[in-house]
């Protein structure tokens, strides 16, 4: 058996571990910018300061000229999406939801929410609660911990912008 | 030369079938370059989506089914995750089981957000366990002796969370919310620790408890989203058949998400005793609230809470 201690540094241990790991694997992006914080620069002028792009080693489209253009890429490689960004929204009854996808090297790069008009039902249940648990407003807190969300939404904008960046080279 | 007051970006994404809202605050950092930050911090989510989604036919975790007895060398994006949940599978003596993602299929949760296609694996058995899955850490190869579909939902989101805190060290304060598994870092723009309210598990938009927390993860596993189209009363938690009562919610605070996540949800299939035990044994602290919202937590719990 487990002394109690014991496990907890252990756990801990594993966690450090598999962060260390990606960073020795290159995953660490910002690396190189760690003792160069921007001071002062005007917003805007920074753009080149901590973008570090990952190694050259990941298999690119070999079509840096025109990488990011939707119009004028075009797709040599298998990779399953062509580089580029791309648009697409979705709604459903918490509200609509508009997502910018960004393709790089082939891959989701990052999918960001530009719009978001959604609202989360307040509930309508009768406000005399067990007195074991006090509901309260969540007004004055930052953020909210709770079961993972998921949205129909959502998923519905990401579906209609990767359907746009569909390679029709990719088998798979 | 310090900024009189500090910047402070908020940016949302789409990841993991969540919404991800990640905020920097820095007082020594512009606000394009917290923005710059912000975006490296959410390509891990994507990397280990890649790796770890068993909803897609060519993640790597699901490309495993097709080596079924041979040593396959993995990414640390896989195997790392991958093998916590293994060790929780462990201590928990396979009440908490990565091995249950057929399961899962059959409970109807097989759809891929990305695609809007559905995956499923006839030729795999329902009765394989993680004993099933070998792993080599010198060779960082998994084994699989049976076809075994493999779940990393209570760990691969914790894992990405701790990479993304990685990339945002530098700033004076964080806060990354993956869908309400939280880790919040540094301090909040008025110098305070961050305010994190605990969902209320049966009204929504109320909260139960605030936690004044700072370089901490806080992760909540729950009956009351993502819920079974299939199967009546089911959500995407696989409880074991034992009895008593399982709890609606448990929130874990833990050093890291990938911890918190994972034991949250270990937490939930153990039920209220054992949970709880689990939770002290693991060296965190955790909230328990019952279906009839009765609660419960472990001894240093009110440390972090905040009135």
């Amino acid at each position: 058996m487990w002394m109690a201690k014991q496990m907890s540094k252990q756990l801990i241990a594993m966690c450090t571990v598999a962060l260390g790991a990606m960073y020795a694997a290159g995953y660490a992006v910002t690396a190189q910018s760690a003792d160069k914080p921007v001071v002062g620069v005007p917003s805007g002028g920074s753009g080149t300061t901590s973008r570090n792009e990952r190694p050259a080693s990941t298999h690119t489209t070999n079509d840096t000229a025109t990488a990011g253009n939707r119009e004028t890429s075009r797709p040599k490689s298998t990779a399953k999406y062509i580089d580029g960004t791309y648009q697409g929204s979705g709604s459903d009854q918490i509200g609509t939801v508009v997502v910018s996808v960004i393709i790089r090297d082939g891959k989701i790069a990052q999918v960001e929410i530009t719009q978001c008009d959604t609202h989360y039902p307040q509930s309508d249940i009768d406000p005399v609660l067990p007195n074991e648990v006090i509901a309260k407003q969540s007004a004055d807190v930052d953020f909210v911990s709770g079961a993972t969300l998921s949205s129909y939404a959502f998923a519905m904008a990401v579906q209609q912008a990767l359907d746009q960046a569909q390679n029709p080279n990719d088998k798979g | 030369m310090p900024m009189e007051r500090p910047a402070s970006v908020q940016k949302a994404f789409v990841a993991m079938d969540t919404r991800v809202a990640i905020t920097g605050v820095s007082r020594h950092h512009a606000e394009a370059d917290i923005g710059l930050r912000i975006e490296s911090a959410i390509r891990p989510f994507y990397e280990v989506e890649a790796s770890c989604s068993r909803f897609r036919s060519d993640s790597e975790v699901r490309r495993l089914l097709h080596h079924v007895g041979e040593a396959v060398v993995v990414s640390p994006l896989l195997y790392h995750p991958l093998r916590f949940a293994l060790t929780i599978a462990d201590i928990t003596a396979g009440q908490f089981d990565p091995a249950v993602g057929r399961r899962m299929e059959r409970l109807g949760f097989a759809i891929d957000y990305q695609s809007g296609c559905s995956i499923a694996s006839v030729s795999v058995p329902d009765d394989v366990t993680y004993r099933d899955i070998t792993l080599d850490d010198e060779h960082r190869t998994v084994t699989l002796h049976r076809p075994v579909v493999i779940d990393l939902g209570a760990v691969a989101k914790g894992f990405a969370v701790d990479l993304a805190a990685t990339q945002l060290q530098e700033l004076d304060g964080f806060v990354i919310d993956a869908g309400g598994d939280i880790y919040a870092g540094g301090l909040r723009p008025d110098g305070k620790p961050w305010r994190i309210g605990i969902r209320h598990p049966r009204v929504s938009g109320a909260t139960v408890a605030t936690l004044a927390i700072s370089n901490c993860a806080v992760c909540t596993s729950g009956d009351y989203e993502r819920k079974s189209r299939v199967e009546p009363g089911a959500s995407h938690i696989v409880l074991p058949q034992r009895g008593g009562t399982s709890p609606a919610s448990v929130t874990v605070i833990a050093r890291y998400a990938m911890m918190a996540d994972a034991l949250s949800t270990a937490a939930m299939v153990l039920g209220p005793d054992e949970g709880r035990a689990l939770l002290a044994k693991c060296g965190v602290e955790g909230l328990f609230i019952m279906p009839d919202l009765s609660t419960f937590t472990t001894d240093q719990w009110e440390v972090y809470t905040d009135e």
